[in-house]
């Protein structure tokens, strides 16, 4: 049976970090060690989920002086809403708070 | 990355660029600039992790390039280049041998293969999204 898209395990974790707040952008490297992926792993889940339309990626508007600017990321809404099934699927508990917090904020 | 980068850095950071695809290239930009602002005992490992993304773009537009059967053609032609310099190295000159015919046909082969390999890493170069390419 093919295995469903964005579910391996790596996938899932990334998934379930942007979850946590889907409002907040986030930095690669505070996805690294929430995730505890390196970023070799996570980059490329990073770029693949973004062509597919479920992350979001923006360049920060106001750099800390002296340091480039960082690249930002989120998920769409659809990532919210198709991240949010996979995680429900592996994580009942972790779900049910990250749909709490999209229900918050609305799906874009 | 900023002025104040590690000039090694910077001139990684420029090659990996180039060896990119285009489409790939502001992620690249984006694990440099992160790397700038993460503590210092992680950033070399940071760093690997992009360096192993621009090898995996890169080894995937040469071998897009040089097809596998151009590869094994590579491979067996580097080894007779490499016989029959050996032979035109021995300085036997007897009967019908002539280690010069050897020395001149390692040559012509050794220089086809340089030409074949040269124009493979050119062609990786200036694959779709390179920077030549760029409209």
């Amino acid at each position: 049976m093919a295995r469903r898209p964005n579910s391996s395990k790596q996938t899932e974790a990334v998934l379930a970090a942007l979850l946590s707040d889907t409002s907040e952008w986030q930095h690669g490297y505070s996805l690294s060690r929430e995730t505890g992926l390196k970023s070799g792993t996570l980059y490329p889940i990073l770029m693949r989920l973004e062509r597919q339309g479920w992350l979001e990626a923006r360049w920060e508007d106001e750099p800390t002086p002296g340091k480039p600017r960082r690249h930002l990321y989120r998920l769409t809404g659809t990532g919210a809403q198709e991240a949010g099934a996979i995680v429900a699927a592996t994580e009942p508990g972790h779900a049910v708070a990250s749909f709490r917090s999209i229900g918050k904020e609305g799906v874009a | 990355m900023n002025a104040t980068a590690r000039p090694f850095v910077r001139i990684v950071r420029g090659a990996a660029i180039a060896v990119c695809p285009r489409a790939d290239r502001p992620w690249i930009e984006a694990m440099f600039a992160e790397a700038s602002a993460i503590p210092e005992r992680s950033r070399l490992a940071w760093l690997s992790g992009a360096t192993s993304i621009v090898w995996a773009a890169f080894h995937a537009r040469l071998g897009a390039s040089l097809p596998a059967g151009r590869r094994w053609g590579a491979f067996g032609a580097a080894h007779v280049g490499a016989g029959f310099l050996g032979l035109g190295l021995t300085d036997i000159e007897a009967f019908i041998f002539d280690d010069d015919w050897f020395l001149a046909f390692g040559g012509i082969t050794v220089t086809a293969l340089a030409a074949t390999l040269g124009a493979a890493l050119v062609s990786a170069f200036r694959g779709p999204g390179s920077r030549q390419n760029a409209a």
